[in-house]
């Protein structure tokens, strides 16, 4: 589930729910750098980053958070842990915001730019279905923090995390080889949304590519050997 | 005349009004040295901090819209900004046409439940109260308001208010933003507040700046910050200048004319 590891690699992540009774936000799932402190956290809606996100229903890239008013300075002072750059959007489901998904310090690069934005936006609609399927299933700790892995490197995610049943689910979903073969084509997600801005002729050749491999793995047994034959 | 079919005497040589011609655009010819003074441009946000010294204290009315147990509330009495997201907009539009008229239409609180409506009704009192221009940072993703946001952005056409829509940053729709009676903006990259694209290829049909913006914020702040809900009011201040220049202008023409003046637009 590590879909976005090689796109948007972050050194820590937090994924919350919003309790709208109680008009605040649950960190459901903080991974990385004190994480067990944010975990603890319940935040008012509006406050910071990730409450503007979940008012606006629009994302926010941050690229300087340690002067940035927005950025909620009196949760990262109680933590101990100050980001410098910030990625949060929101996740949608039956267009109602149910949550905020937040990718703090991105590695690799200086700042969040507009792809990261429209890549974690792409992965956030995903992510909120599954959420919200996964509550009527009583799963939901495993799979926001099955999420949180999704959304950020393995190294990073590996930092914190004390939820031992999440941390199981967590290393049982990462020895399943089919899993493993998800994670060498979730890249190409990236790719794909990008492809989307190219224009017509260039997504209708990806769409037409696409297709035809999928009718051909639909016309053949449902064997990875054989498959591993034709292509490994 | 009475068997004409309905709308036809409308057309008719005697009472029909001239209309302007556009040829020869040019920016001088556009807005010139027009500060947008007479132009009257709602920011439908978190609310305006007039205090901000990029607002200048000048803001010419107020209305925050909230949605509780009695229903819809329109208060009309002085009000700040929730979050600093509406005079972060209100800034780049003074900071573009001086001397327009601001109108802080504050939608956005601090509760989740009720945005949809309170947005429409925002917008609503703009278009029923004589707005000139719309600037619309927000939209709602609910498609039970597609129908009545589409009549209010119909009726805003109609009355020649400009409504200038922040595209969604999210994948997905957003309304009004998709409307064809709206202008609607992204972000582009470029660091020249008057430099804007057409996109031949609608929904989104302007690109303005957008993209690492020093804008106002709340507490007399500012900040650096990236959205296409920073774009919009980059169009909104050329417009509102081009309607102080050329009041009347109908938002066709208004589209017509932002297009001619669009950097990739070839030059005769």
């Amino acid at each position: 589930m590590e879909t976005a590891a090689g796109v948007i690699p972050a050194r820590s992540t937090a994924l919350f729910l919003i309790d709208e009774e109680a008009e605040e936000f649950d960190f459901e799932v903080a991974l990385g750098p004190e994480s067990d402190q944010v975990r603890e956290m319940r935040v008012p809606l509006g406050h910071g980053i990730a409450g503007l996100v979940a008012v606006s229903g629009q994302p926010m890239a941050v690229s300087d958070a340690g002067t940035d008013p927005r950025q909620a300075a009196d949760i990262a002072k109680s933590v101990g842990y100050a980001p410098g750059t910030i990625l949060c959007v929101p996740l949608f489901y039956n267009e109602e915001v149910v949550g905020v998904l937040e990718l703090l310090d991105r590695e690799g690069a200086e700042t969040y730019n507009a792809h990261d934005m429209a890549t974690l936006g792409l992965f956030a609609n995903q992510a909120a279905v599954a959420i919200e399927q996964s509550r009527a299933q009583g799963s939901v700790a495993v799979l926001l923090e099955n999420a949180l892995l999704s959304a950020s490197t393995a190294e990073s995610s590996r930092l914190g995390g004390s939820d031992s049943r999440a941390e199981e689910f967590a290393a049982r979903v990462k020895e399943d080889a089919t899993h493993q073969r998800a994670l060498e084509l979730a890249p190409l997600v990236g790719e794909i949304s990008q492809i989307s801005h190219q224009g017509e002729r260039e997504a209708k050749a990806c769409r037409a590519i696409l297709q035809g491999f999928a009718d051909y793995l639909r016309s053949r047994p449902a064997n990875s050997d054989e498959l591993m034959g034709d292509f490994g | 005349m009475d068997d004409l079919p309905a709308w036809a005497s409308q057309f008719s040589p005697e009472t029909l009004d001239a209309v302007l011609p556009l040829h020869g655009l040019t920016t001088e010819w556009a807005w010139g040295d027009s500060t947008g003074a007479g132009v009257k441009v709602a920011v439908i946000d978190s609310g305006i901090d007039a205090d901000h010294p990029d607002v200048g204290g000048r803001v010419g009315g107020y209305v925050a819209v909230t949605d509780g147990p009695l229903g819809l509330q329109h208060d009309f009495e002085v009000h700040g900004d929730s979050f600093g997201h509406g005079t972060a907009c209100a800034g780049i539009i003074r900071s573009l046409a001086p001397d327009c008229e601001l109108y802080s239409v504050k939608v956005l609180g601090s509760r989740l439940t009720g945005r949809g409506t309170t947005f429409a009704a925002g917008l609503k009192w703009a278009v029923e109260n004589g707005m000139d221009v719309c600037n619309i940072r927000m939209g709602t993703t609910k498609k039970n308001f597609y129908a009545g946001l589409h009549d209010l952005a119909d009726k805003a056409y109609f009355r020649n208010t400009v409504l200038v829509t922040a595209a969604n940053n999210m994948p997905g729709p957003s309304y009004p933003s998709l409307y064809s009676s709206v202008i609607s903006v992204a972000s582009h990259e470029g660091k020249d507040p008057y430099l804007f694209y057409y996109n031949p290829s609608p929904p989104v049909e302007f690109g303005a700046q957008g993209i690492e913006v020093r804008v106002a914020w709340a507490d007399r702040g500012w900040i650096t910050a990236t959205g296409n809900s920073f774009a919009a009011p980059h169009i909104s201040g050329i417009v509102a200048r081009i309607l102080g220049k050329h009041p009347g202008l109908t938002p066709f023409q208004m589209k017509t004319v932002l297009r001619a003046l669009a950097a990739n637009m070839p030059r005769q």
